[in-house]
């Protein structure tokens, strides 16, 4: 899977959670899921969840508090895919 | 240590989290989701518990400088004595639960605890509360976020800032601030 591939998973899945439309008008690996797309945190937990869903993987809670932008997320699920 | 979650309870209950198996085993401990489970109202129990956990996220961001993601199942609820421990901390919150939202936190006895209804524009409604608590001109005063990117605020003129803490969910917001005199 390319890293565009992986990014387009990303978006789709984090869409119903966004609170600021504007965020996703420039949508990359710096996107910040707070921040940028105002995601709230018990949200944050449904995105992992769906990631999980969509990838078949296994997001540890550890990984998860990395999880500040898209390319975090892009960097723990092809390490998940890799492993 | 100044830290503050609402949740809105008629947008958090259409979520039924209360039922979402996997959603409750990656935030709660077992001892929490027994908590949960046998209550009468699981998802006032559930959201309670959660307030909890991100009230004190953020008092411990602010006080270890951190800067991870809320990793809730770290946070051990208890109860009873309305508290929460993280690592080696412990903290010590207040709860407000009425039938339109739960809000916790975590301040010093002074601090002041605004909630507003229908605010839609907490940034502009923020000067306001502030200035009317301090009894002080909105002029002179000043909200920021600082290095951190932690909400602050201080007199214009002056350089030592003050911890803010705010929350804000469905049509809810929350603010716990101290005087600028106290």
């Amino acid at each position: 899977m390319t890293d565009k591939e992986i990014l387009e998973k990303i978006k789709n899945i984090v869409k119903p959670y966004v609170q600021r439309e504007e965020g996703l008008d420039n949508f990359s690996e710096s996107t910040d899921f707070l921040k940028d797309l105002e995601i709230n945190s018990a949200n944050l937990v449904d995105v992992v969840l769906d990631v999980e869903d969509e990838f078949n993987i296994e997001i540890d809670n550890d990984s998860m508090e990395g999880m500040h932008t898209v390319g975090d997320a892009k960097d723990i699920i092809q390490k998940k895919l890799a492993a | 240590m100044i830290g503050n979650d609402i949740v809105d309870l008629t947008l958090a209950r259409k979520e039924n989290k209360s039922g979402l198996d996997r959603y409750l085993r990656k935030v709660f401990s077992e001892k929490e989701i027994e908590m949960i489970r046998s209550s009468e109202d699981p998802e006032l129990v559930l959201w309670q518990l959660w307030s909890m956990k991100e009230a004190t996220y953020k008092a411990h961001q602010r006080n270890t400088n951190f800067k991870k993601i809320l990793n809730p199942i770290k946070y051990q609820c208890d109860l009873t004595t309305v508290s929460v421990d993280i690592d080696n901390y412990s903290y010590k919150l207040s709860c407000t639960i009425t039938s339109d939202y739960v809000h916790s936190y975590i301040s010093w006895e002074k601090d002041q605890v605004k909630i507003l209804k229908n605010s839609d524009h907490l940034n502009a409604n923020l000067l306001e509360v502030l200035s009317e608590a301090n009894n002080m001109k909105k002029e002179a005063l000043l909200y920021f976020k600082n290095a951190n990117h932690l909400p602050v605020y201080s007199l214009q003129n002056k350089l030592e800032p003050l911890p803010l803490s705010l929350s804000h969910h469905g049509q809810f917001a929350a603010i716990v601030f101290p005087l600028i005199n106290s």
